[in-house]
């Protein structure tokens, strides 16, 4: 908190590192969620 | 009828114990992006014991033990994690069409948690109490005066700001996410799109 954070300006955008970072992260987690295979186990019952 | 048979009428018709308190899952609830949700109120949790930490033992000790320091990261931390998964399960909600077949109020009730959230965020950031809180005090000031809202919600009162922290908005949060897990359970998880080519595909 106590640090100025770089910034990154890009046309009239502009955002520093670490919410950059944050963003970044974001959609990689999402990605990841979205691709990576949900182990299996046993189902009782199907879709209602 | 009077206001409790009424209540109980209608808790008996809607609520079902085996809705509320589910052991299956349907079948399509099979992927991580459904855990975003979770991971947003297990943070909030960690957030609510952290913070009723640091209520009860003030600005000095969180400033100045080692303990302190520890417990007003994890608070801080939380909030990061809080708004990092509800993002996430914004998303999912979105792109998945979350508010279809009647769930239009868990999805309403989902968005005041996220702008309640965002000015329990930012109470919270004003009443660090260090030169990062002044700041944003300042800097907030003026946002509020430009909406008309300065006289009765100034970022400059300490006190006030502090009490909308550790009171008002939280546990504000707390009923609205309470609502939203209840209508989830209520209404269920909402079905996939159907694939292309499959019946009900517009």
């Amino acid at each position: 908190m106590e640090h100025v954070p770089q910034y990154i300006q890009w046309w009239f955008l502009q955002i520093s590192v670490p919410n950059l970072i944050v963003i970044v992260l974001m959609l990689v987690v999402f990605a990841a969620a979205l691709l990576l295979p949900y182990p299996r186990r046993r189902t009782k019952r199907g879709a209602p | 009828m009077n206001l409790t048979g009424a209540l109980r009428q209608r808790l008996q018709r809607d609520v079902d114990i085996e809705d509320l308190l589910p052991d299956e899952l349907p079948a399509y609830v099979h992927s991580y992006v459904y855990l975003f949700g979770i991971a947003t109120v297990a943070s909030l949790v960690i957030l609510i014991a952290s913070g009723i930490w640091l209520a009860a033992a003030g600005p000095t000790w969180w400033h100045s033990s080692g303990l302190g320091h520890f417990i007003n990261s994890v608070h801080f931390w939380c909030v990061q994690a809080f708004f990092f998964f509800m993002v996430l399960h914004l998303w999912t909600a979105f792109f998945q069409g979350a508010w279809r077949d009647g769930r239009g109020a868990t999805w309403a009730v989902g968005v005041l948690c996220f702008l309640v959230g965002i000015g329990t965020a930012f109470t919270g950031y004003i009443s660090q109490q260090n030169f990062d809180a002044q700041w944003i005090a300042v800097q907030g000031k003026d946002a509020m005066n430009a909406i008309g809202v300065g006289a009765f919600f100034n970022v400059l009162n300490f006190g006030q700001m502090y009490g909308f922290h550790i009171v008002i908005l939280p546990v504000i949060v707390s009923m609205l996410v309470g609502l939203h897990l209840l209508l989830i359970r209520l209404h269920g998880v909402v079905r996939p799109y159907p694939a292309a080519g499959e019946e009900g595909t517009p």
